[in-house]
């Protein structure tokens, strides 16, 4: 079944196609009548017929004594027995500017990459009468929404003059005078004689002092044919603002710069086929050559009137335009400290965004806060509208029955020249008494909107400061500071010592001897001062520990200088080391020798010594350990 | 021993402590002169206001009210960079006062002239976070951090002498090293750069140290300028854009002289 599917299909294809694309691009030209007067204006239909692909706009090359003018395109599809045939038609408004007769030949079509030639027309034109040729819009634009009367005979001439006349971009406002916040719409048109592809602003329109609101444009933007001046131009509005001033003064407006791209080649006709449409990507676009052109339209002044005082009420906060308001109350029976919320909503033509809300009277019994705003913006044709819907909350403090205040909105009506008043109507309601209490709806609570926002009024200096400063935190302050420097030095002391004590105690622990020789003096001094109590006594026994405790520190000091075993040093050990350290001629070394013998016979004597003796043994003691200490050091 | 150690430190350290109300306390003379320069103030003396306050900003150097008062008196004269550098000053012992640093901003406002600040991002962070500590401050932090390991090294010498060294002596350490370099640092930001405000009118910044020498551009009063080096009568001034140059030292006014 597939298979039969495909083979059909493909004979279908085989068949078709070649019949469709045998169809030949024909070209026709006709013009409306072949004689005419001068200024008497002709139509000139160029047809292209079974065109696959881009139909460019065919390039007329200029005539001479004859303006030409582009018109318009159109289109048409058709499918008979299952053939389709297409038509493009281009016209164009041909102006005879003298008597002559005219070839119209040289008609260039290029549809896709083909080139095809129209045939030759002529035109006989006669002498006569010379007048005005009016031409009527091609696709005038109408208004959507009831539009106000748009100033057009400020639009009608350019009151400057362009560098080039055939390409100028006007500026223009529907009113020079107006009303503060009172609508202006500012329109850019573009007038042109070439081939013109419209690129944007290249500098922005300086507006300041005014609230704008750009008029969306139309993708496809309408244009239309004019005469300006004895020329014809196609003429395109290529921007819109609406603009609102915000204070009386006179107001020059610098309209920016346009950018346009045109084709250069001169020629009488103008081909807007491509105007706003992305011809960059067509062949002719790409390939022809062009030319980038600044627009600078001249500066438009602006006289902003205030609005006058006669008739002002007293609520009118600036609202300028044709407004209604309305207002909806969302409960009628409600407890106390309950929230009720009234909704306003303005709606008519102005500037929506800066209306603001409608005056609150003074409301007894209520407590009043404003909630959210919303506006929606209408922009149609020439006119800013729309709506703005307010919500306020009202919370009754007291039961019974109530009514909420009426609520004004005042507006200006520039077309009347007065001031309007609007009122809601009374709401009445009625309040339960309620043990709740009172509390904003969380949706508010959570709003900045309640709180004023401060505003710098001027700037200067800070005043002086009269107050000294806390004085117990200064000297505070400098007692810690001082106190902490001293702890520090404190600890940086004790640091290095307990360092060097660590240092001394490492070196002690790896040699023994070592340590015995630096510690025998001081250990022998500490227990000599303890001999003190011992030395004073007069009893026997006393005296008698006395000379045991010297012979025994004399003892301990010699054997720990010497590095003689502690225990098992006898005397004569002692002798052979003093012999060597002192000599045997010298005095101390006898002295030392007798005072082991006044020990010894204290010891045998059980202390029957004289008292005397102790004093001397003592200075002995005192001298032995200095002297060693000499000799060894 | 190790408890008589402990004990004349502490006594020591106590010494200390209890002299510090002899540092400060303003003597009833100048008591009496700030109250006679404020009321000098309020009735728009402000030549009579401003001598006060100087002679005890002079005096006290560390109390920033007299400076900050001293600059609002200069103002109100009309001496901006005189009110510039007393609010400067100010800020030298009191880095953090809303008021003084409020009205320093607005005075600043009315210059003639701004310097573009050219200095990395990195250089200018630093910069405002030093400004807003006192010499003092980073002082006390670094001797804080030195107190807490030498208290730590103290105890473990001479109650744990077999303790390690642990992580939370190293991350004393780490700290103390922090502490130091902020000490550099704002050493290096108040006496390599010293700070120096233009007090006349237009100061002619000079190429070299002598009249001889081109003027290389000219500042308004009230600009602040870092002096790095000095000669008798000139300071070699660099400005935050990265420019330098020579100017004559009665044309500019340094914050810490």
């Amino acid at each position: 079944m597939l298979k039969r599917v495909i083979i059909t299909s493909a004979l279908l294809y085989w068949v078709l196609v070649p019949v469709a694309s045998a169809q030949e691009v024909y070209v026709d030209a006709k013009l409306s009548k072949t004689a005419a007067e001068i200024n008497q204006e002709v139509l000139l239909t160029i047809t292209i017929t079974n065109a696959h692909g881009n139909v460019q706009a065919p390039r007329l090359p200029s005539f001479k004594d004859l303006d030409v003018y582009y018109t318009g395109r159109a289109s048409q599809v058709t499918f008979v027995n299952n053939m389709s045939s297409n038509m493009v038609e281009f016209t164009y408004v041909v102006i005879p500017r003298s008597a002559g007769r005219f070839p119209l030949d040289n008609i260039e079509v290029l549809v896709g990459n083909a080139r095809y030639m129209a045939p030759q027309l002529v035109l006989d034109v006669k002498a006569g009468q010379k007048q005005m040729v009016k031409v009527p819009p091609v696709t005038p634009t109408a208004p959507p929404i009831q539009q106000p009367k748009m100033a057009s005979a400020q639009e009608a001439t350019p009151n400057f003059q362009p560098d080039d006349d055939n390409i100028f971009v006007k500026a223009w406002v529907d009113k020079n005078s107006v009303y503060v916040n009172e609508q202006i719409v500012l329109t850019y048109s573009l007038y042109t004689r070439y081939d013109t592809r419209y690129e944007g602003f290249s500098e922005e329109p300086e507006m300041s002092g005014f609230w704008i609101e750009e008029f969306p444009m139309e993708r496809e933007v309408q244009r239309e044919t004019v005469r300006v001046n004895n020329k014809r131009y196609v003429k395109a509005d290529i921007r819109k603002i609406a603009l609102f001033p915000t204070a009386a003064a006179e107001y020059t407006i610098q309209p920016g710069n346009i950018k346009a791209s045109i084709r250069q080649e001169p020629q009488n006709s103008s081909i807007f086929d491509e105007f706003f449409n992305d011809s960059f990507f067509s062949g002719s676009g790409f390939f022809s050559r062009r030319e980038d052109r600044l627009l600078k339209p001249p500066p438009i002044r602006i006289e902003v009137k205030p609005l006058p005082e006669e008739g002002k009420p007293a609520d009118f906060q600036g609202a300028v335009g044709r407004f209604q308001m309305v207002a909806t109350c969302d409960k009628q029976q409600i407890d106390q400290n309950e929230p009720i919320t009234v909704v306003v909503t303005i709606e008519g033509q102005g500037n929506i965004e800066t209306l603001k809300q409608p005056t609150i009277p003074e409301a007894q019994n209520f407590k009043v806060y404003e909630a959210n705003s919303s506006s929606q913006l209408f922009k149609t044709g020439n006119v800013i509208g729309g709506r703005k819907v307010f919500e306020i909350v009202f919370i009754p403090i007291v039961p019974g029955r109530m009514t909420i205040p009426k609520l004004t909105f005042s507006f200006f009506d520039p077309s009347q020249g007065r001031y309007f008043t609007q009122m809601t109507q009374d709401f009445q309601i009625d309040v339960k008494a309620s043990d709740k209490p009172l509390e904003l709806p969380q949706m508010l609570s959570q709003q900045e909107m309640f709180k004023k926002e401060i505003s710098m009024e001027g700037k200067d200096i800070r005043y002086i400061e009269e107050r000294l400063p806390n004085e117990i935190m200064q000297s505070w302050e400098k007692r810690i500071y001082f106190g902490l420097a001293a702890t520090d030095v404190i600890l940086t002391l004790l640091v290095l010592f307990g360092l060097w004590r660590e240092y001394v105690r490492r070196l002690f622990d790896k040699d023994v001897g070592l340590k015995r020789r630096k510690m025998a003096r001081s250990q022998a001094e500490a227990k000599t001062r303890r001999l003190k109590p011992l030395m004073y006594s007069k009893s026997l026994n006393d005296t008698m520990d006395f000379f045991e405790e010297v012979d025994r520190i004399l003892t301990q000091y010699l054997s720990d200088k010497f590095n003689l075993p502690a225990l098992a040093t006898t005397r004569d050990d002692i002798q052979r080391e003093l012999e060597n350290t002192l000599g045997r001629d010298d005095p101390l070394f006898s002295s030392i020798v007798e005072v082991y013998q006044v020990c010894e016979e204290a010891r045998f004597g059980k202390g029957r010594l004289e008292h005397g003796l102790k004093k001397d043994v003592l200075k002995i003691l005192k001298q032995t350990i200095d002297r060693v200490e000499r000799k060894h050091h | 021993m190790k408890l008589r150690i402990g004990i004349v430190s502490v006594w020591i350290a106590m010494a200390f402590l209890l002299m510090g109300r002899s540092l400060w306390a303003l003597s009833p003379n100048d008591i009496q002169r700030f109250e006679k320069a404020n009321e000098a103030y309020r009735s728009g003396h402000f030549q009579e206001a401003m001598e006060d306050y100087r002679d005890l900003s002079k005096k006290y150097p560390q109390t920033g009210i007299f400076c900050y008062n001293l600059g609002n008196s200069y103002f109100r004269l009309g001496q901006i960079g005189m009110s510039i550098w007393a609010y400067e000053r100010g800020l030298l012992s009191d880095p953090r006062n809303h008021d003084i640093r409020s009205n320093l901003k607005y005075v600043r406002s009315l210059l003639e002239y701004r310097i573009d600040d050219n200095r990395n991002w990195y250089l200018r962070v630093s910069v405002w976070f030093l400004e807003r500590l006192t010499t003092r401050e980073v002082k006390m932090l670094l001797a804080f951090c030195y107190f807490l390991l030498m208290s730590s090294w103290g105890l473990a010498l001479y109650f744990w002498r077999d303790a390690p060294w642990r992580w939370k002596r190293k991350t004393l350490a780490v700290l103390l090293g922090l502490a130091l370099l902020l000490f550099i640092a704002k050493y290096w930001e108040t006496r390599v750069f010293r700070d120096a405000i233009v007090i006349t009118q237009q100061a002619e910044i000079r190429y070299g140290p002598s009249e001889s020498d081109q003027v290389a551009f000219r500042l308004g009063e009230g600009l602040n300028v870092s002096v790095v080096d000095q000669r008798e009568d000139w300071s070699r001034i660099v400005l935050v854009n990265g420019e330098g140059g020579w100017v004559k030292n009665d044309q500019i006014v340094q914050v810490m002289s």
